[in-house]
C-alpha cells in the first residue's frame, strides 16, 4: 500500500515537473474502500451453461473510476472457471473512460467488435451487460456508455441498441448462494 | 445530347425566373397550341383523391394542371411545381423533369417524347395526362366519366409446371395483399387496393388441361388440376380495387411468396399428386402441418420481424451461410402463412436492407401493429457449443404470446428446449404491444445448421410459430368494434 502510494505520488509528481496538469481528480469516488483501501466490488461472468452471470467478488488496484473501467475490462477478459466464459472479446482494451453525471462513457478498442464474439441474442445480451453490471458496481456509474474507437455504434450483434447509455440489469444473475446478495456494494 | 439539353434547361431557367409569370406567352408562343376559350373540367381519382381538374386538348392529346393531385400516388414521393417548369420525384428514385414547351420529359438522364408539349394557361401548367401516367408507374382508366389514375396490375400469368401451379402477379408499384377464400366453387382471391386493371378482364387457364366432361365429384375430382382458371377485374373504384381470383377444383393451401419486392408476388398451387402411400422419406420431408385455419386471424396486424439485414449478417454457419439470409426466408414464409389465415401481416425486411433496431420497432407501432414477432436463428461464439431452441420476452403482456409460440415450436420441431427468457433486447423491450423474438435453432451447430438450411425445416419452423400465434390469438380474441 505504501509503495503504491509512493509510485502515485512519483508520477504525480514527474507529471507536473513536465509541465502538464494532471488530470487526477483529487478526491477518488469510487466504491467505498475496505481497510485496504481498494475498491470491492463483482464482475459479471458469463456462466456458461446455465447462461447466467456468475458475480465474482473481486479487488482491484485501481483508484478513479477512469482506471477502473481499464482494469475491469482487462479482467473481465480472464474467466474465473471451467464453467464461466468471458464477457469481452479478447484483446479489447479501454481507450479512454470518463464519468460525467452518473454516466461513464467507455471507448474501447476496435477488438471489442470481433463479429465472430457477438453472435446470438442470449450471448449478446450476457456479454454486454456483463460488461454493463460490471462497470456499474462503480460508486458513482449509473449508465454506461459505449464507444468504439471513439465512434457511436448502432449495435454491436444486431440484438440490442448500444447508441444511449445502457442501464444495469440484473434479470439473468444466476441463483445467489445463501449469504451473497447481488447488487451494488 | 445532355450538354444541350442541361445548358438549354439553365437558360430556360434564367428567363423563367426573369420573366415569372410572363412564362405563359412565351410558351404559348413556343408550343403554339391552340387556345380555346371554354377550359372543360374533368373528374379524376388520383389514388385515393378525387379531384376536379380543367383539361384541355391538344390534338387528341388530354392535358390538365394534374401535377399537385399527382402526390395522391404511392408511385410518387414529391412534385415540385414551379411556373412553367414540375420535378416529380418518384419513390423508384427516378426523377421526371417536365417544361413547360417542351416536347420531352427529362427521366433521370434521358428524355422521354411527349405527345404533347406541357403549357401554361391561366397560370397553370398542364401536363400530357396519358404520358405522366406512364412515366409516374401507374395507369390509368375511365369509368362512368370519372378519370382513375392509380397503380396498374401490370400482368397475371400462369405457371403451371409438373406438380404446381404458380399465378404470377405484377403490379407497378409495391401492393398490400388481402387475401380470402370462397367456396361453393372453391376460389382464392387477392385484393390489390389502390390498384386498377388497364386492359379489361383477365382469363387464364392452363394450357394443358381440359376440364372433364360434367361435374368432377369425389375421386374424380383428383384427375382434375388444382387450378382451373385465373380471372382479374377491377372490384370496385373509388376506393379503386383490383381482385384476383384463382377458381380451384378442391380446397387446396398455397404459399405466397414476393419476388423483387411487394410490387411482385406469385401464388403457389401445389397440384395434387396420384396420391401414394406417404414413405418414410416423404413425410420426413413434407410439412405435416393441418390445413391453414382460414379467417383466424382475420382484424389482426402483426409484424413480422426478420433480423439483421444488409451490413449486419447476423450469426454464422459452418458452411457460411448467414443468419440474416436464413432468417428472411423463413419470416417470408411466415408472413404468407399469417396472411392466409387472414391476418394483416407486415415485413420490416423484404430483402437484404440493413434496417436499424429503433426503426423496426417504429415500423410497428406506425402500423399500429397487435403483434411483434422477431425471427432470428442462434449461434455461441463456439461452434456446436448449444443447441436447441429459445424464445425471449422482455414485458410482462408479452409472456402469454411468448408461451404460445415456445410450446409450438418446442413441440413441433423436436429441437433441446431451451426455455423462455425475459432478456433486455431492444425489439422486445421498446415494442409497445406485445413482443418475442425467436431463436429457432443454432446456425453455428452442425446438426441444426444443417436444419436450418433445408427449406422443408424453415416452413415447418414458419408453421410452428404460426400455429403459435393462432393458439395466442384464439385466447385472446380482439375486440370487434361497437
Amino acid at each position: 500500500m505504501k509503495r503504491l502510494a509512493l509510485a502515485f505520488l512519483t508520477f504525480a509528481l514527474l507529471a507536473n515537473g513536465c509541465g502538464r496538469r494532471t488530470t487526477r481528480p483529487s478526491s477518488v469516488p469510487t466504491t467505498p474502500p475496505r481497510p485496504s483501501g481498494r475498491p470491492q466490488l463483482k464482475l459479471y461472468f458469463i456462466n456458461t451453461e446455465q447462461r447466467t452471470w456468475h458475480p465474482e467478488p473481486v479487488e482491484l488496484r485501481c483508484r478513479t473510476p477512469e482506471d477502473c473501467a481499464k482494469e475491469i475490462v482487462d479482467r473481465l477478459q480472464e474467466a474465473p472457471s471451467k464453467e464461466t466464459t468471458a464477457p469481452v472479446p479478447p484483446k479489447a482494451r479501454v481507450l479512454s473512460a470518463k464519468l460525467q453525471q452518473g454516466i461513464l462513457t467507455v471507448n474501447l478498442s476496435k477488438e471489442y467488435r470481433a463479429p465472430k464474439f457477438w453472435v446470438g441474442s442470449e450471448h449478446e445480451y450476457l456479454a454486454l451487460y456483463g460488461l454493463v453490471n460490471s462497470l456499474t458496481e462503480l460508486e458513482g456509474v449509473r449508465k454506461v456508455k459505449v464507444l468504439i474507437e471513439g465512434k457511436v455504434v448502432e449495435s454491436l450483434g444486431g440484438h440490442e441498441d448500444v447508441t444511449e447509455p445502457l442501464e444495469r440489469d440484473l434479470t439473468a444473475v444466476e441463483p445467489a448462494p445463501a449469504s451473497g446478495k447481488p447488487g451494488k456494494l | 445530347m445532355q450538354h444541350s439539353v442541361s445548358l438549354s434547361l439553365k437558360g430556360w431557367l434564367l428567363s423563367a425566373s426573369v420573366l415569372g409569370i410572363l412564362a405563359a406567352p412565351l410558351t404559348t408562343s413556343v408550343a403554339a397550341p391552340p387556345s380555346p376559350n371554354e377550359e372543360p373540367v374533368s373528374v379524376f381519382v388520383i389514388g385515393e383523391r378525387r379531384v376536379s381538374l380543367p383539361t384541355t386538348k391538344v390534338g387528341e392529346v388530354l392535358l390538365s394542371p394534374m401535377a399537385e393531385a399527382l402526390k395522391g400516388l404511392k408511385t410518387v414521393n414529391t412534385v415540385e411545381i414551379a411556373g412553367p417548369k414540375c420535378i416529380i420525384r418518384l419513390r423508384s428514385g427516378r426523377s421526371v423533369h417536365l417544361r413547360a414547351g417542351k416536347d420531352a420529359a427529362w427521366v433521370d438522364k434521358g428524355p422521354r417524347k411527349l405527345a404533347a408539349s406541357p403549357l401554361v394557361r391561366s397560370r397553370r401548367l398542364f401536363l400530357p395526362v396519358a404520358d405522366i401516367v406512364e412515366l409516374v408507374d401507374a395507369a390509368m382508366i375511365e369509368a362512368d366519366g370519372v378519370i382513375h389514375i392509380n397503380a396498374a396490375l401490370r400482368e397475371v400469368a400462369l405457371d403451371k409446371t409438373g406438380d404446381s401451379a404458380i399465378i404470377h402477379v405484377t403490379c407497378t408499384v409495391p401492393v398490400e395483399r388481402t387475401l380470402g377464400r370462397l367456396s361453393s366453387p372453391e376460389r382464392v382471391y387477392v385484393d390489390l387496393p389502390g390498384v386498377v386493371l388497364v386492359k379489361g378482364a383477365i382469363d387464364l387457364a392452363p394450357p394443358s388441361t381440359e376440364p372433364a366432361k360434367g361435374e368432377a365429384a369425389g375421386e374424380e375430382a383428383n384427375s382434375l388440376p388444382t387450378v382451373l382458371r385465373v380471372r382479374a377485374r377491377q372490384l370496385s373504384y373509388e376506393p379503386d380495387i383490383c381482385r384476383v381470383v384463382v377458381d380451384l377444383s378442391r380446397p387446396a393451401d398455397y404459399q405466397v411468396k414476393e419476388r423483387k419486392s411487394a410490387a411482385e408476388f406469385d401464388l403457389a398451387f401445389p397440384e395434387a399428386k396420384p396420391a401414394p402411400k406417404e414413405t418414410a422419406a416423404n413425410a420426413e420431408k413434407e410439412v405435416p402441418a393441418g390445413p391453414i385455419p382460414h379467417g383466424a386471424l382475420l382484424g389482426w396486424v402483426i409484424v413480422v420481424d426478420p433480423g439483421h439485414g444488409g451490413k449486419d449478417p447476423g450469426a454464422y454457419g459452418t458452411t457460411g451461410v448467414h443468419e440474416k439470409e436464413i432468417v428472411l426466408d423463413l419470416a417470408q414464409r411466415l408472413r404468407c402463412l399469417l396472411e392466409t389465415a387472414g391476418a394483416q401481416a407486415l415485413i420490416t425486411r423484404s430483402d437484404d436492407t440493413y434496417v436499424g433496431l429503433p426503426d423496426r420497432v417504429k415500423f410497428a407501432v406506425d402500423a399500429a401493429a397487435d403483434l411483434f414477432i422477431s425471427i432470428h436463428v442462434n449461434a455461441w461464439p463456439t461452434a456446436n457449443g448449444k443447441k436447441g431452441t429459445e424464445i425471449f420476452y422482455y414485458t410482462n403482456q408479452s409472456l402469454p404470446l411468448a408461451r404460445a409460440i415456445h410450446d409450438s415450436m418446442i413441440t413441433s420441431l423436436g429441437l433441446p428446449d431451451g426455455g423462455i427468457r425475459k432478456r433486455r433486447l431492444f425489439v422486445c423491450r421498446n415494442a409497445p404491444m406485445p413482443a418475442v423474438l425467436t431463436e429457432t435453432a443454432y446456425l453455428n451447430h452442425v446438426d441444426e445448421e444443417a436444419l436450418l438450411k433445408d427449406p422443408a425445416f424453415r416452413q415447418k419452423a414458419a408453421r410452428a410459430i404460426f400455429d403459435g400465434i393462432v393458439a395466442y390469438a384464439d385466447k385472446h380474441k380482439k375486440e370487434q368494434p361497437e
